[in-house]
């Protein structure tokens, strides 16, 4: 489980602006531990609405919950503006919405922090901005948001995606996205004026704000724009004279650059860049990959981009949303006792990891509250697999796994939509598996099965889970049988979803290596040795191929 | 039921317009750049309003630039375009002072009693990267020769001369001196006035001037990097042979007792000009090594050293199998030798050709090349200078649509600062894409060249020309080339042929064209159009042909012998007979004087099997069916303008279809106005004679 920091994903304007900015709150970001919903008395209704496998839990009035969910679809519209649907994780979230009203109890000294933070403006023209109380935290296969409501704005409700959060949906993404793409389309995410009617980038920063102005000013003025193979490369950064901070700057603000030239529509390459990013999600970028999205080459783009830099810096950029979503309106219905309990439980599950690393003291009495919150349906009789699966994780992340692990199996075999679960299941079979045996044992397939089937499973669920696939290889590497063509096929996907991710890309080029699969672990090890950072892995990677090309025989 | 109909093309608009040509024929920027010792400044030419300007730029935010006004532009005959002033040199002599040169002028005014010559404007000048100290070093006064005669009743016999001067550089391991030669000359007196040539240093700090040496010898010296002349390269007027002198106490010629067969090939004659020779190319920083260029024993010129103390080859070998390493003629000091200053090292060659080649001997700048060249594909980079450090690399990159630009790949934070465009007016995306190409043909034959696609045409598929290479042999054609854009402009396909014949490729490539000067090349242009028809579509009906010199007798004669393969032909200034062209020398009252040039070209072109005079467009005009446009010069009286006018002649009077145009000298200095109105009467030229409105097009059909 990991949390976010407070970042702004939730904004309200107080007036004139249809939307909240994007800009963060002025001043330093105080992390603070987050609120404890407390139990509420019967006065309290609460909510429930299911949008397309998201999950909202209000104590709001139903009008506030409806103007939330609206700005939330309208929000998911004009993302599309810089970023297609099919780029973005399918990461289920369920939302808590709390009226600023409702004052929290007295013992939850830090939902009071977090009310009295509310009143932010953002800097520049236009309208106040005011900010909402907010605060997500993500799990492996679901994110979590708490937000108090001053339901008096309610119809004033302007959503904005947070960075942390655009950032999460995009490295979750399978294929994984090449790192330019994340920061180039984070980029044009900070670009984006909210006080504006339609979807408007800002007039583009180059490096400062001097040197953006004596640009704007003169378009011959020189300037460092790296070269498009650079641009690319995972590993541009790396490297003697690499990492010196204007390299590192000028990096960061072309990828930007870039993402916004290709969104522009007087460049007409929208269409060829989204298929390029496509591509280059699935395979490593070259020139002639480029060259058939676009029909140019890199030194044209380089070369496109330096003469594009003045315009952008001068002008803004309106760019059209997309079209509005042909849905039935969301149906919001009082919520019944299992599910307030279950989402109430996701995210006081969800604080246990957080307060654990930043606010350790607290962590005691969040354990409690989460058990208790969970527990309450459970000992009334109330053993739907998701509740099941919500306990086991919470012990899990309580630390006590073998508390979790009889729920987590039972909600497994009741085929529970949640890959955590499945993992958490493997991981702990096969920790059990590992446990006082000699290094270099190996298994049976049999007595791999117990640990291979939940994984299989976890494959095959949605978000894919990279730890589900590199446990997956693990096993079949200690395996005396060869591996079934169904497994090969499963770390086949998983070498194309997690090639970009050094903590499981080796694990799977091995994995397929030992099952004979020589050509594509030697592509992986190729193009996941460029994310490896560290010299160490990089001989590992190096060994394994040499290894592969016949070049050094195997030790074993 | 689908009714089907072709129609004919309809007549459009102009496709280009002047705003266009001017931008495209618009003088670059930057056409000459160095960089500061230190990395910290770079120095380059811009054109303001008729005005030539040196720019100083700093290297560091926020780029502070200083402007010098260096010299108007001129007026050009019969044009109102004025000719673009040039700078002969610009070079940082320190860190912080910068050396510049306008290009030299004369001009004729009385002289007071005893004065001879023209006046020459020839100032060398200095400055500070901060705009100070300016001063005027030398000038053309400085250069005034004293020249003793026998004293008669009317003249004391002392006599000044002027003369003209050129830069020769900084002298190894001296930057506060500059070396200049002022270049002697045979004064018409009886008997003639020998003027002689003297060298000088100057410093760049103070002006002041130190003579170093005079000699009477009259024609290229090669001046070691001391500043004493070294090597004479003797160019009789009255004689078709050149040959090399070593100066010394005793002068010394190429000796085949320890030069071998190099030695007799130092001998240029118009037999071996385009055959197997060498030649030097200049002194290496220790004056005891002389650099040459020689192809004995193979086929494309390579660069080598010899020790003239020793009477020894070095191991240097500096070889490109496909390409030419040197010129034919020698340029003292030379362009192609390159050496490192700052550590008095030779650093290696550089060569023009298809696309520019260094071949660096300096381990850094190899491997600084190699660097270079991967963060820019598709590219050419060339590696102008390079600071003392060496952490700052000044470079060139061109091709693809990019005129050029320039940049300091600074290596400390692995950045290249982009610092200049030649063209800023120009913008990428508005260009239309270029290609270099290289295939086999069927017979053996390895062709090179670029290929330009229009971004839009009027046809589809569109039209296509043929380029020629200009002149003879063919020069290579360049990257980045205004008239190909403006025929991309107008719609077509621009192919532009380094064909056999064309010279840097190497002695076969040229000399393949003796098996049939007009039939090789032409075969070579179907192969091309052939070979780009099957990656690009092009219209075979609409295919026209062009070039400049032998390169539009060639697209003429292409048109002749390949009526149905080419549409139309567009020649400029061709010699369209010749053996007339060639015809023997002419003889005067002051001798036979030899123009040696057309002695070499006679030379080679009579060693294949064809009469020349067979192979003249005019021997059978009648054979001349399709359009053609001919352009020269106007008034005039050389081979090429007759013929020129006696091909229009023809065509007329056998009713075909001939557009000629006469143009002044602002057409060949590329001047814009100059330019667009010969491009306005080829694209009326072209709507009329290859979009073709009146095309036959068969009866209209019904599908069913």
């Amino acid at each position: 489980m990991r949390g976010a920091g407070i970042l702004l994903g939730v904004g309200l304007v107080l007036s004139g602006a249809r939307s909240a900015t994007a800009a963060e709150p002025p001043g330093p970001i105080v992390e603070l531990p987050p609120m404890i919903v407390e139990a509420t008395s019967g006065s309290v209704t609460w909510l429930y609405a299911n949008v397309k496998g998201d999950e909202y839990l209000s104590r709001c009035a139903k009008g506030t919950t409806r103007a939330f969910i609206e700005s939330h679809e309208r929000l998911r519209r004009e993302l599309r503006a810089i970023v297609p649907d099919e780029f973005l994780a399918s990461l289920p979230t369920i939302t808590l919405l709390s009226g600023q009203d409702v004052a929290p109890k007295e013992s939850d000294q830090v939902a009071r922090e977090l009310l009295g933070s509310e009143k932010m403006t953002a800097p520049g023209r236009g309208a106040p901005v005011k900010f909402l109380p907010n605060l997500r935290l993500d799990d492996r296969d679901l994110s979590a948001v708490f937000a108090y409501i001053d339901e008096s704005a309610a119809k004033q409700i302007g959503l904005v995606v947070s960075a942390s959060q655009l950032r999460l949906l995009l490295e979750r993404r399978t294929p994984m996205l090449p790192p330019w793409l994340i920061e180039g389309i984070l980029s044009v995410r900070a670009q984006i004026d909210v006080r504006a009617e339609a979807v408007t980038l800002r007039p583009f920063v180059w490096l400062t704000a001097d040197e953006s102005r004596a640009i704007a000013r003169n378009p011959t003025q020189p300037r460092a724009l790296l070269p498009a193979n650079e641009m690319f490369a995972p590993d541009s950064l790396r490297g003697d004279g690499n990492h010196h901070p204007r390299r590192v700057q000028a990096l960061q603000a072309q990828v930007g650059l870039f993402v916004r030239w290709a969104l522009d529509p007087r460049n007409e390459v929208r269409e060829a860049f989204w298929a390029f990013a496509q591509r280059s999600s699935e395979q490593r970028v070259t020139e002639e990959m480029f060259a058939k999205s676009f029909g140019f080459g890199f030194s044209d783009l380089r070369d496109r981009l330096n003469d594009y830099l003045p315009i952008a810096l001068k002008e803004p950029l309106h760019l059209e949303p997309g079209a509005p979503l042909k849905s039935a309106p969301s149906e919001i219905r009082e919520a019944t006792p299992a599910e307030i309990a279950q989402l109430r439980g996701t995210w006081e599950r969800l604080e246990i990891g957080y307060v654990q690393r930043s606010h350790p003291e607290f962590v005691g009495s969040y354990t409690v509250q989460a058990r208790r919150t969970l527990r309450r349906p459970y000992e009334r009789g109330e053993h739907d697999p998701r509740l099941l699966a919500e306990l086991g994780l919470c012990e899990i992340d309580a630390g006590d796994p073998a508390a979790g692990l009889p729920l987590l199996e039972t909600a497994i075999t009741a085929n529970v939509g949640r890959p955590r679960a499945y993992y958490e299941v493997a991981r702990l079979r096969f920790t059990e598996l590992m446990r006082g045996q000699v290094a270099g044992r190996i298994f049976s397939a049999a007595e791999l099965a117990p640990v291979v089937e939940p994984l299989r499973r976890a494959a095959d669920a949605a978000p894919p889970l990279p730890e589900a696939f590199g446990l997956l290889a693990d096993a079949w590497v200690r395996s005396r049988d060869a591996m079934p063509a169904e497994d090969i096929q499963t770390i086949t996907s998983g070498a194309k979803y997690f090639a970009m991710n050094p903590a499981v890309s080796y694990r799977l080029a091995l994995a397929l290596a030992c099952g004979g699969r020589r050509v594509e672990a030697a592509e992986l090890l190729a193009t996941g040795a460029e994310y490896v950072a560290d010299e160490a892995a990089r001989t590992r990677y190096a060994q394994l191929q040499a290894v592969l090309s016949g070049a050094v025989p195997a030790k074993e | 039921m689908i009714y089907f109909a072709v129609i004919a093309v309809t007549a459009t608009a102009r496709a280009t317009n002047h705003d266009q040509i001017a931008a495209l024929f618009r003088p670059f920027v930057a056409e000459q750049v160095t960089l500061a010792p230190d990395g910290r400044h770079v120095a380059y030419t811009e054109h303001v309003k008729n005005e030539l300007n040196v720019i100083i730029m700093s290297l560091e935010p926020p780029y502070a630039k200083l402007r010098l006004l260096v010299a108007d532009d001129q007026a050009l005959a019969f044009s109102k375009e004025k000719q673009r002033a040039q700078l002969r040199f610009l070079r940082w002599a320190t860190p912080n002072r910068l050396v510049f040169a306008p290009a030299e002028e004369s001009f004729r005014i009385k002289q007071p009693p005893g004065f001879f010559g023209p006046k020459y404007f020839a100032p060398i000048l200095a400055v500070d990267a901060d705009g100070k100290n300016p001063d005027t070093l030398v000038d053309g006064s400085d250069y005034v020769a004293t020249v003793s005669a026998v004293p008669t009743d009317t003249d004391d016999g002392i006599h000044q001369y002027t003369r003209a001067s050129e830069i020769i550089g900084f002298p190894a391991g001296d930057r506060d001196h500059l070396l200049v030669r002022a270049i002697g000359y045979e004064f018409p007196t009886d008997p003639p006035t020998l003027v002689p040539t003297t060298a000088f240093k100057v410093n760049i700090h103070t002006g002041k001037k130190t003579a170093l040496e005079s000699e009477f010898f009259i024609g290229a010296v090669g001046y070691d990097q001391q500043g004493r002349s070294r090597l004479s390269y003797v160019r009789p007027l009255h004689s078709p042979d050149r040959s090399f002198i070593l100066q010394g106490a005793t002068p010394l010629k190429f000796d085949a007792a320890w030069l071998g067969s190099l030695a007799g090939n130092f001998t240029i004659t118009p037999r071996n000009y385009f055959g197997e020779r060498a030649f030097p190319l200049g002194f290496d920083v220790d004056p005891d090594v002389l650099y040459v260029a020689s192809n004995i024993g193979r086929d494309t010129f390579g660069v080598y050293a010899l020790n003239l103390k020793t009477k020894q080859r070095t191991d240097l070998a500096l070889e490109e199998p496909h390409v030419d390493l040197a010129p034919l003629e020698p340029d003292y000091p030379s362009l192609q030798l390159v050496f490192d200053e700052f550590r008095d090292t030779f650093a290696g060659v550089r060569s023009p050709g298809p696309k520019p080649v260094a071949k660096w001997r300096d381990p850094e700048l190899t491997a600084a090349q190699r660097a270079l060249e991967k963060k820019f594909p598709a590219r050419t980079v060339e590696i102008l200078e390079w600071s003392e450090a060496p952490t700052a690399f000044l470079m060139r990159v061109t091709g693809g649509t990019e005129p050029g630009r320039y940049f300091v790949w600074q290596k400390t934070d692995n950045l290249v600062l982009e610092i200049l465009r030649r063209a800023p007016w120009l913008a990428a995306a508005d260009l239309h894409a270029t290609e270099f190409f290289e295939f086999v043909t069927a017979q053996g034959v390895y062709l090179t060249g670029y290929v330009t696609l229009p971004r839009a045409s009027r046809l589809k598929p569109p039209p296509a020309v043929i380029r020629f290479a200009d002149g003879f042999p063919g020069s290579a054609h360049a990257e980045f080339d205004r008239e190909a854009q403006v025929l991309a402009a107008m719609g077509f396909v621009v192919i532009r042929l380094n064909h056999r014949g064309v010279g840097g490729f190497g002695i076969k490539h040229r000399e393949a064209i003796l098996a049939g000067i007009d039939r090789v090349p032409v075969d070579d242009a179907i192969a091309a159009v052939d070979w780009v028809a099957a990656r690009h579509p092009i219209d075979r009906k609409r295919v026209a042909t062009m070039g400049l010199g032998f390169g539009g007798y060639l697209a003429v004669r292409a048109v002749q012998l390949h009526p149905e393969a080419f549409r139309c032909a567009v020649a400029f200034n061709a010699p369209l007979d010749l053996a007339f062209w060639l015809r023997a020398e002419v003889t005067t009252d002051m001798g036979t004087e030899i123009d040696f040039s057309q002695e070499v070209n006679r030379a080679f072109l009579q060693r294949g099997p064809a009469d020349l005079r067979a192979l003249s467009v005019l021997e059978k005009p009648e054979t001349l069916t399709n359009p053609v446009f001919l352009l020269a010069n106007a008034g005039g009286t050389d081979a090429t303008a007759i013929a020129t006018i006696r091909l229009r002649d023809q065509v007329r009077r056998q009713g075909g279809v001939v557009d000629y145009i006469e143009v002044n000298a602002d057409f060949a200095a590329n001047l814009p106005d100059a330019r667009a109105a010969v491009y306005d009467r080829l694209e009326e030229f072209f709507n009329l004679n290859l979009y073709d409105y009146k095309v036959r097009i068969g009866p209209t059909k019904e599908i069913k």
